[in-house]
């Protein structure tokens, strides 16, 4: 086939080569393969290719042979075709992301986060990068891991996993799989384990692998359900989000009434302690006093002031 | 000494290069060229057009200047469906202004996208399935106030007077903080030197101060002190800093709304206290004695 416009054709099959490069690693041999089945791009050999890349290697990219375990690969690692954001746009941006955090559900977040890192890739400018990149809490959960775990919730599968406690440092914790919570733009995987009286409340950052998968036990042990009933100031509806578990029962002007279900009563008080002097009633006298109790533990920190 | 000339596939790549970052004129390509001292006419860019266009590129002249589009940027539907969710949020959520400046993103990004891709993003926006982020009832509820105070942050930042709950502040509008149900203004208190969130819906009256925003340095910052399994688990919020010691660390928190970080800092229990100012120090004793208070009598 020839080419109807007057064309520089070293160039062309530069470009071409520089377009296989981009979708991905490839010998000299898969850009070779590649590249006849072009009609107009003719005699094509190894030297030529090498010299192909030498010339993309000129123009700005970064290109790598990654060696025999990758058949001698080349790869892009770094390419001057970039585009730039202005002030205003990566500002834009920045506050979308930040919304975002705030409001979406981990897994809109985690795709979110995987498709700026495709992005990125053709954005100058490092700072620009960093910023977009900052997924604050996020950047510290592995990915892989957590996409493992919403599988083995699935699954409703008992497991064994490495724990970085925050406590006793690195322990093997065996749990039955509840399910994932996004709370205070933290992730947290619950479950029943025989290490926790209450339901396990453990940081997804802070677990470092599954170690084993079993098959779940016949039977079991779920803790008590707890029901409790307070009341808020209405503004403070306006200033944080309500949980999934929490319903509202009543609301005036002045307060809401709230009742909120939990088999682990160290999240309650947790939750509670949240809405610091929005708090104005707990219903449930036992709850009130662990509240309480709470309270009064920090009070005596700073006792005799 | 006489500089090489470039090849014919090099300037070819620098023009890729120059047109994906902006669009050019001729003879700004000529000059750009020209400054790695090679000289070419307008056929022979004519022909690197026409080299860019055979591999793939498309390449527009509008009002005098040419746009390239260089497909390199692959996207799985997935990958479209989010920045669809992305985009429907962003107009739903910004200010006209803002959603502007992201469409502006969006046109620069798919300058490296594949047509059909492109064409199927459009049409995924069209998909209900696929929801803003961002309910448009509460946006609208605010609209004006956003586009008003919008106005007033960034780089030209200036102070504003706003009414809120019939007070009224001198504040440096810095971002809004996004709930289910509602949408704060996060700003400067310039009167109590403390940075706070003010609800939306509280703000009654928004005044524009002649007076620029400056640099918030000498805002006050509060200090605690973390201990325990706090202390191994602690993760750092935006603007905080961390000296870290043999059982405990000292955290300096700047930019967080007081209010908030108090409420933060009771979930924390007997792990963290407070430290400096003194001032937050009495403030947060009280609010646990007035908790501890109004719980007591309530029991």
């Amino acid at each position: 086939m020839e080419l109807k416009q007057k064309v520089s054709t070293t160039g062309l099959r530069i470009l071409s080569v520089l377009d296989i490069l981009l979708k991905g690693p490839a010998s000299k041999n898969e850009i070779s393969d590649s590249l006849v089945k072009i009609p107009w791009i003719k005699n094509i050999t190894k030297e030529t290719i090498g010299l192909d890349i030498n010339t993309l290697k000129s123009a700005g990219f970064e290109i790598e042979n990654m060696g025999k375990a990758a058949n001698y690969r080349y790869k892009i690692n770094w390419s001057p075709i970039k585009f730039k954001l202005t002030k205003k746009e990566l500002s834009v941006l920045c506050n979308l992301k930040n919304a975002v955090i705030e409001l979406s559900e981990p897994y809109y977040i985690i795709k979110l986060y995987r498709l700026f890192e495709k992005i990125t890739q053709f954005i100058e400018d490092d700072d620009n990068i960093n910023e977009l990149m900052n997924f604050q809490y996020f950047l510290n959960v592995d990915f892989t891991l957590l996409n493992e775990l919403y599988t083995l919730i699935k699954r409703k599968k008992e497991v064994k996993l490495l724990y970085n406690s925050p406590d006793f440092g690195h322990k093997e914790i065996l749990i039955k799989l509840k399910e994932i919570k996004y709370n205070n733009s933290k992730l947290y995987l619950t479950g029943y384990s025989p290490n926790y009286p209450n339901v396990a409340v453990l940081r997804v950052d802070n677990i470092i692998q599954v170690l084993k998968i079993l098959k779940p036990k016949e039977k079991t042990i779920k803790p008590k359900m707890n029901t409790v009933v307070y009341k808020i100031k209405a503004d403070a509806k306006n200033k944080t989000n309500l949980m999934d578990e929490e319903k509202v029962i009543s609301q005036n002007n002045n307060f809401i009434k709230i009742e909120l279900k939990s088999d682990n009563d160290f999240m309650i008080i947790q939750r509670l302690l949240n809405f610091g002097s929005d708090l104005v009633y707990i219903k449930n006298k036992d709850i009130e006093e662990k509240y309480i109790s709470k309270l009064s533990a920090i009070k005596e920190i700073y006792k005799g002031e | 000494m006489k500089t090489k000339n470039l090849s014919t596939p090099l300037k070819i790549i620098k023009i890729l290069k120059l047109m994906t970052e902006k669009p050019v004129a001729l003879e700004e390509i000529m000059s750009f060229l020209e400054e790695d001292n090679s000289f070419v006419n307008k056929e022979t860019i004519s022909k690197y057009f026409a080299t860019l266009r055979n591999a793939g590129c498309d390449i527009q002249k509008r009002k005098n200047k040419f746009y390239i589009k260089y497909p390199v940027l692959n996207f799985t539907n997935t990958e479209l469906s989010t920045l669809s969710i992305l985009q429907k949020t962003a107009s739903n959520l910004c200010s006209k202004k803002d959603n502007d400046e992201f469409l502006k993103f969006i046109d620069k990004l798919f300058t490296l996208v594949d047509k059909t891709e492109v064409n199927y993003y459009k049409n995924i926006l069209q998909n209900s399935e696929n929801k803003s982020l961002i309910d448009k009832e509460l946006t609208n509820r605010f609209k004006d106030k956003i586009e008003t105070i919008s106005q007033f942050m960034g780089a030209s930042a200036q102070k504003i007077k706003i009414t809120y709950q019939e007070k009224i502040y001198n504040i440096i509008p810095l971002k809004f903080h996004y709930f289910k149900h509602s949408i704060c203004l996060f700003g400067y208190d310039c009167l109590n030197k403390v940075n706070k969130n003010f609800s939306l819906s509280h703000i009654s009256d928004i005044k524009q101060t002649p007076i620029l925003a400056q640099n918030m340095d000498f805002s006050l910052s509060t200090t605690f002190k973390i201990k325990g399994r706090l202390k191994n688990g602690y993760l750092l919020k935006e603007g905080e800093i961390l000296s870290s010691y043999d059982d405990y660390a000292i955290v300096t928190n700047k930019n967080e709304d007081k209010e908030v970080l108090f409420k933060r800092l009771l979930k924390y229990g007997t792990y963290c206290e407070v430290l400096y100012p003194k001032s937050d120090r009495e403030k947060f004793i009280n609010l646990v004695e007035n908790l501890i208070s109004r719980h007591t009598q309530n029991a």
